[in-house]
């Protein structure tokens, strides 16, 4: 998981700008237990039952190529302290991913000051 | 003895062309696999179908200098793979823009999700000190 690894090696950045980093997928619990081993500075969400990947609308309409188990599409969302979105992500393709220092920049410059 | 200048085996001389093409080919998912075990940076290899292609070009070049079954074999070979490569990164791998309820300004709506462990999470959890960043991921990627 070159993503969560990196998210999590980088964490003090986040911590630095106040900002806790939830990564979410349609694991089930004892998969995600596992990841929150491997990833203890990041908050695990198993959304096995969709409950927040139908609220913020992320579910891709492919199956997944693994196990053809449906599947978010990848989608960052940056939230402040209000829970008031301040900036929605999406790469053009499957294979791309924010860095975390992309992360940390699009945290500067959309949730710097919100109260 | 003979002071007659030698000519060139065409043969010989475009084999350059071949080799080089089957390197630059084989070097497209070499540099992917150091851009992921290295440098560790999630983005798109474009480069991947660019090398195939240019390899197939040098290829076609040795095929035109000199025939022979193994360049045919070797031009179906890396023109499969360059093929495949352009659909996938291009084609396949795109993902549909956002299209959900979310918007900047917009608070969360109501959700009911868990944590690893098992605990509630719900949008009640993001309110308070800190703010927040959501990432859906998937697979093992």
């Amino acid at each position: 998981m070159i993503e969560l690894g990196q998210l999590e090696a980088h964490h003090d950045e986040f911590d630095r700008r106040q900002t806790r980093v939830i990564v979410a997928s349609t694991e089930n619990t004892g998969d995600a237990k596992q990841t929150q081993t491997d990833f203890p500075h990041l908050i695990i969400v198993a959304d096995s039952e969709h409950g927040l990947i139908n609220a913020l609308g992320v579910m891709d309409s492919r199956r997944s190529p693994a196990n053809g188990g449906s599947m978010a599409a990848p989608t960052t969302f940056l939230v402040d302290k209000n829970g008031v979105v301040g900036w929605v992500f999406r790469p053009s393709r499957v294979i791309e991913r924010l860095s975390p220092g992309d992360l940390a920049a699009a945290i500067d410059q959309n949730l710097a000051g919100r109260r | 003895m003979s002071t007659e200048p030698a000519t060139p085996n065409p043969r010989r001389s475009s084999r350059l062309f071949l080799w080089l093409g089957v390197l630059i080919t084989i070097l497209g998912p070499a540099l992917y696999a150091a851009q992921i075990i290295q440098a560790r940076r999630l983005t798109t290899p474009w480069y991947l179908p660019t090398s195939a292609t240019i390899g197939l070009a040098l290829v076609l070049w040795s095929i035109i200098k000199a025939r022979t079954i193994t360049r045919f074999a070797l031009l179906a070979v890396i023109g499969l793979f360059a093929v495949a490569q352009w659909f996938f990164v291009a084609a396949l791998s795109r993902l549909p823009e956002y299209a959900g309820p979310m918007a900047m300004g917009r608070p969360l709506p109501h959700f009911t999700s868990k944590r690893a462990d098992g605990s509630a999470f719900t949008e009640r959890d993001l309110a308070g000190t800190q703010n927040s960043a959501i990432v859906f991921f998937r697979g093992r990627w």
